[in-house]
C-alpha cells in the first residue's frame, strides 16, 4: 500500500485521479501491473482500467440500494445473478453489513456509508485499489476505528493499493511505502519508519511528525557526525541524515521532541554520543499523556520538548535538554515547512 | 486490459456521446433561436429601401413614441410597486409572525403560472368604467349620482394595476429564499451593537436581500415589457401592441423597429440583472449550513403585514377569479347576482363548440410537444454546458437564454419573416401549428436549460466518476447514474413547460391562422363577443382549474426530486 501525503493542493489528488482514467496528464506515462495504462495523449478509459475506487465523498448512487451499489460494477463485468448474490454479500460480511443490503444510502450513517463504498470498491476484485481521502469526512473516533479496519482488509486481501490523505497518522498507520509530495513534485519516499526517522528535509520533517529544525554555524564534517556552532553559542552533531548539503558552512538538522529528555538543574557532560544544551522553560503545557515543555535556548530559539508524566520541570527553570547524536538528523537545504 | 491503441479518446470522460450532444444543441439552438433573433434585427436592412431610415422614421412617429414611453411607464411604474410591495410581504412571510402565510404563498404562485389576461378579464367585470360590479357597488355606497367610475380599468394605472399581482410574486419568490438563508447571527450582531428591529432591517437584512431584490424586480419589469394580453385587451397603446399592429397594416420595418427597441430595452434590464448579482458571493449568506429562520417581533405592526397579505389574497386572487367564476354560471350578465340567474350552459356551451374544442386540442398537443422537446433539448445542452469541456460550451449557455430577453410578438414577428421567405417560403410551414410549436420552443428552451442545468449541477460529477471507474461507458453512466438522479426534475421542467405552454397568447395571436386558433385566441374571441362575457368567463375559469391543477402534478414531482437529493450522502 502506497501513500501520497502532502499539503492541500500538492497534486496528490490528481494523481490518483490520473491513475483512475478520470484525467488527462499532458504527457508522461501510467503503468500498471505491466500494462500501460496511458502515454501521452492516448489513454485508456477508466472503465476498462480493472481498477476499484473509495472517493471522498463515498459517490454512493442515492437512486440505489446497498446491494445494487454493490453489484453494479459486477453487472457492468457480466457476472452472472447468483454469482453477484454471493459476492455481494460475501463483501457485505466482511464489512459488518450484511442487514443493510436493502437500504438506501441516505438512511446510513457516515461510517456505513463508508463501509458500503469500500464493499463497492473491492466487489469485483480490482487489481489496483485506490482510495481518495476516503476518511476526511469521518469524525475523529470513527477515523481512527476505520483507519485499523481499511489497513487489515488491505492485508488480508493483498492489493495493491494506492491512499491519498493529507493525514499523518493515517498515511503513517496504513502505508507500506508513503510519497511525500508538494507543488506537484515528489519530494521523499520511503517505508513510514524510514520517512519518519531520516526525513530529507525541514519539510518532510515537519509534515510527517512534529520536529524542532535547528541552524548550524561553522559546520565540520567527519566520518560519522556533522558538527557545528548554535547561533547562541555551544556546539550540537547530527548522526543521521544526509552530510553533503553543509553550504557556506551552514545547515540544518532535525530532532524531534519525543526524542529529547529534559532535567531541571545544569548538569555534568555526560558521556559520548550525546547532545546536551542548556535553556529556559519558557510555558509548560500538559495535555493528559503527554506534555509540552516550551525550551528557550541562549540564543533566542524556543525548541518544543515532549515527555511522559510527571512534569520534570516547571515554567522558568533553567534546564538541561540531552538527545542522541544519531537520532539528530541532518537535512538537505529547501523550504523551510 | 485492452489494446491501448483500440481505446484512444480525447479525455477520460469525453467521447462520442457528448460530442454529439454538443452538434445536436448547436444546430438546433442557431436554428430555433439565433436564426429569429437575428432577423428582428437585420430586417429592415434586408429589405431594399429601409435601413437605418427605418429608425429615424420610428423616433419621428409620435404614435410610436408614446407606446415606447407607454411600455416604459408600465414596466418602470410596475417594478417599482413590486419590489416594495413583494418584499415586504416576501419579510413577512419568512421572518415575521404574520397569519395567512400559506394562503400567501398559493395566491403568488397562481398568479405567476396563470395566464395574465384571465385577470384583465376578472378586473374588466369588476372596474369597467360603466358596468363594472366594483364600479356599481362602490356608487352605491358612496351615493354617487353618476353612471360611470368611480375606477376604470382602461387606462395606464389600470393596466400597471392588472400586471400587478405577477410582478409583485416575482419579487417574492426571489425573496423569501433569501430571507430564509440568511444568518440569522447578522442579525443578532447588529442588535448586539445597539441597533433596534426597524434599525436592524433596514441596515442588515434588506441590503443583505438587495441581490434577490433585483433580480425579482428586473424580472417583473422585462416580463412586462412582454406583456401582450392585458394592454390589447385594455386599449393600452405599448410596444407589443404597436408591433401586431404594424404587421396587421404588412408594415414589417416598423414591426422589426419595434420589436429591436423592445428587446433592446429587456436586454439592458436582464443585462442590470447579471451586473447586480456579480459579486453575489460578497452577499451569499448560505454556508451550506441550514439555519432555522428566525422570526422577527415587530409588535403590533405584525398585523399590517397581516392585512396586506389578505389584500394581496383578495386583489390577485379572490375578487377577479370570483367575479369571473360568478358570471360564468350566470344566465345573463345584466342581471347580476340574483336568485333564478344560475346555470351550467356556459360551461356546456364551451364543451360542445367544436372551434373551442379544436383549439383546447391543438393547445395541448402543442404543448405537449413543446414541453417534451424542451425537457429533453435542456438536459442535452445542459449536459454540454455542465459536464463536458467543449469549446463554446458557455456560448450555448448564452443563446438558450436569449429568448428571454424576446417578447412573443417580436419572436412571431420574427418567425413570420424567415418562413415567408426564401429559402425557408418553400418549407410551407406559415399558418400550420409547426410555426406555432417553434415559437414555443423558442420560448421555453430557456426553462428547460436552466432547469436541467441546475438539476445537473446538484449531482455530484463522483456519482459519474465512480460509475467509469466501476466499469461502465459514457452513455451507460448517463442512462444509469444521471437520468435516473435527474429524472424528478425533468418531469417537473416537462410539466412546468407543459402548464405555460398551454394557454401561450402573445406569440399565438401572430401566428395563428384560421385553421390553427390556440386556446388563448379563441378565448379571446369568445371574449370580444363571438361567444359572450359569460361563456367566456366559463372558458377562462377552466382553463385556471387545468392550469392550476397541473402545476399541482409539477409541485409532486419537484418534491420527489428533493426527497431523491435529501438522500445524497455529499454534504462537503
Amino acid at each position: 500500500m502506497v501513500s501520497l501525503i502532502g499539503p492541500s493542493g500538492c497534486g496528490k489528488t490528481t494523481t490518483l485521479r490520473i491513475i483512475a482514467g478520470l484525467e488527462t496528464p499532458t504527457s508522461g506515462r501510467v503503468i500498471g501491473h505491466g500494462n500501460t495504462l496511458s502515454d501521452g495523449a492516448r489513454v485508456i478509459r477508466p472503465e476498462l482500467r480493472e481498477m476499484g475506487m473509495v472517493f471522498q465523498t463515498y459517490a454512493l448512487w442515492p437512486h440505489m440500494t446497498v446491494f445494487r451499489n454493490i453489484s453494479y460494477g459486477l453487472r457492468r463485468k457480466g457476472y452472472d445473478t447468483a454469482q453477484i448474490a454471493a459476492r455481494v454479500s460475501e463483501v457485505l460480511g466482511m464489512m459488518n453489513m450484511s442487514d443493510h443490503a436493502d437500504r438506501y444510502p441516505g438512511q446510513l450513517s457516515g461510517g456505513q456509508q463508508q463501509r458500503v463504498a469500500l464493499a463497492r470498491a473491492i466487489a469485483s476484485r480490482p487489481e489496483i485499489l485506490l482510495f481518495d481521502e476516503p476518511l476526511s469526512n469521518l469524525d475523529a473516533v470513527l477515523r481512527e476505528q476505520m483507519r485499523f479496519e481499511i489497513r487489515s482488509l488491505q492485508q488480508e486481501l493483498g492489493m495493491t493499493s494506492v491512499y491519498v490523505t493529507h493525514s499523518q497518522e493515517e498515511a503513517l498507520a496504513l502505508s507500506d511505502m508513503i510519497v511525500v509530495m508538494k507543488d506537484g513534485k515528489i519530494i521523499q519516499r520511503g517505508a513510514p519508519r524510514e520517512i519518519y526517522d531520516t526525513p530529507r528535509n525541514a519539510f518532510v520533517a515537519g509534515f510527517i511528525g512534529l520536529t524542532n529544525i535547528i541552524d548550524l554555524r561553522d559546520v565540520a564534517v567527519s566520518a560519522d557526525r556533522i558538527e557545528g556552532r548554535l547561533p547562541g553559542g555551544g556546539t550540537l552533531a547530527a548522526g543521521g541524515g544526509s552530510f553533503d548539503h553543509a553550504r557556506g558552512g551552514r545547515t540544518s538538522v532535525s530532532i524531534r521532541p519525543s526524542e529529547i529528555t529534559i532535567a531541571a538543574g545544569e548538569l555534568p557532560v555526560p558521556e559520548n554520543g550525546i547532545n546536551v544544551l542548556t535553556g529556559t522553560v519558557r510555558d509548560v503545557v500538559f495535555t493528559g499523556g503527554v506534555i509540552d515543555y516550551f525550551v528557550n535556548l541562549p540564543g533566542g530559539k524556543d525548541l518544543r520538548v515532549q515527555t511522559v508524566p510527571p512534569v520534570r520541570a516547571e515554567r522558568g527553570q533553567t534546564v538541561t535538554l540531552a538527545f542522541d547524536i544519531a537520532r539528530t538528523i541532518a537535512l538537505e537545504p529547501g523550504d523551510p515547512a | 486490459m485492452t489494446n491501448l491503441a483500440q481505446t484512444q479518446s480525447m479525455s477520460g470522460t469525453v467521447a462520442v456521446w457528448s460530442r454529439a450532444a454538443y452538434a445536436i444543441s448547436i444546430v438546433l439552438l442557431v436554428w430555433l433561436i439565433l436564426l429569429p433573433f437575428a432577423i428582428i434585427f437585420l430586417t429592415p436592412f434586408i429589405e431594399e429601401e429601409a435601413g437605418f431610415s427605418s429608425y429615424a422614421e420610428f423616433f419621428r412617429d409620435a404614435a410610436m413614441l408614446r407606446a415606447t414611453w407607454n411600455s416604459l411607464l408600465v414596466a418602470g411604474g410596475l417594478a417599482v410597486l413590486s419590489a416594495i410591495i413583494g418584499t415586504v410581504l416576501a419579510f413577512g412571510v419568512a421572518r415575521t409572525s404574520m397569519r395567512f402565510k400559506g394562503l400567501v404563498r398559493v395566491t403568488m404562485i397562481l398568479a405567476l403560472i396563470s395566464p395574465e389576461f384571465l385577470l384583465a378579464m376578472g378586473y374588466i367585470l369588476l372596474a369597467g368604467p360603466n358596468a363594472g360590479y366594483a364600479n356599481v357597488a362602490l356608487r352605491n355606497i358612496l351615493g354617487l349620482g353618476t353612471q360611470t367610475g368611480p375606477l376604470d380599468i382602461f387606462t395606464l394605472w389600470g393596466l400597471v394595476f392588472t400586471a400587478l399581482p405577477s410582478g409583485v410574486s416575482f419579487v417574492f419568490l426571489a425573496l423569501v429564499p433569501a430571507f430564509r438563508s440568511m444568518d440569522p447571527a447578522l442579525e443578532d450582531a447588529a442588535r448586539l451593537k445597539g441597533a433596534n428591529v426597524w434599525r436592524t432591517i433596514f441596515t442588515v437584512t434588506l441590503p443583505l436581500a438587495r441581490p434577490a431584490i433585483l433580480t425579482g424586480t428586473l424580472l417583473a419589469f422585462a416580463t412586462s415589457l412582454a406583456m401582450y394580453g392585458p394592454p390589447e385587451m385594455l386599449g393600452v397603446a405599448v410596444l407589443t401592441v404597436s408591433i401586431r399592429e404594424a404587421l396587421l397594416g404588412l408594415d414589417f420595418d416598423v414591426a422589426s423597429v419595434a420589436s429591436a427597441v423592445l428587446v433592446g430595452m429587456s436586454i439592458i434590464a436582464l443585462m442590470l440583472q447579471r451586473f447586480g448579482i456579480r459579486h453575489a458571493e460578497r452577499y451569499r449568506t448560505i454556508s451550506g449550513k441550514a439555519f432555522a429562520p428566525r422570526t422577527l417581533d415587530l409588535g403590533p405592526a405584525v398585523h399590517v403585514l397581516t392585512v396586506l397579505g389578505l389584500l394581496y389574497v383578495m386583489l390577485a386572487l379572490m375578487l377577479p377569479y370570483g367575479t369571473m367564476l360568478a358570471v360564468s354560471l350566470m344566465k345573463s350578465i345584466g342581471n347580476g347576482f340574483s336568485a333564478g340567474n344560475w346555470t351550467l350552459a356556459n360551461f356546456d356551451a364551451i364543451l360542445t363548440d367544436g372551434s373551442i374544442r379544436k383549439a383546447v386540442f391543438l393547445s395541448l398537443q402543442l404543448a405537449a410537444a413543446c414541453a417534451a422537446i424542451v425537457s429533453v433539448l435542456g438536459v442535452i445542452v445542459g449536459y454540454v454546458v455542465v459536464r463536458t469541456s467543449q469549446r463554446g460550451r458557455s456560448l450555448l449557455d448564452y443563446i438558450s437564454v436569449l429568448p428571454l430577453a424576446v417578447p412573443g410578438t417580436a419572436l412571431a414577428f420574427a418567425l413570420i419573416v424567415l418562413y415567408l421567405n426564401e429559402p425557408f417560403r418553400s418549407l410551407g410551414l406559415y399558418g400550420t401549428p409547426i410555426i406555432l410549436l417553434f415559437a414555443y420552443l423558442a420560448r421555453f428552451i430557456p426553462l428547460g436549460v436552466r432547469n436541467s442545468q441546475s438539476a445537473l449541477v446538484q449531482v455530484g460529477p463522483e456519482l459519474e466518476e465512480a460509475s467509469r471507474v466501476f466499469g461502465a461507458g459514457e452513455l451507460a453512466t448517463l442512462l444509469r447514474i444521471t437520468l435516473p438522479l435527474i429524472l424528478p426534475a425533468f418531469i417537473y421542467t416537462f410539466l412546468l413547460v407543459f402548464v405555460l405552454a398551454i394557454p401561450e397568447l402573445s406569440a399565438s395571436i401572430v401566428l395563428r391562422g384560421f385553421n390553427t386558433q390556440t386556446i388563448s385566441t379563441s378565448l379571446l374571441s369568445v371574449w370580444n363577443g363571438n361567444g359572450g362575457l359569460a361563456v367566456a368567463c366559463a372558458y377562462g375559469i377552466s382553463i385556471f382549474v387545468t392550469v392550476s391543477l397541473i402545476f399541482g402534478a409539477a409541485l409532486a414531482a419537484r418534491g420527489l426530486a428533493g426527497v431523491w437529493s435529501g438522500r445524497k450522502p455529499t454534504d462537503y
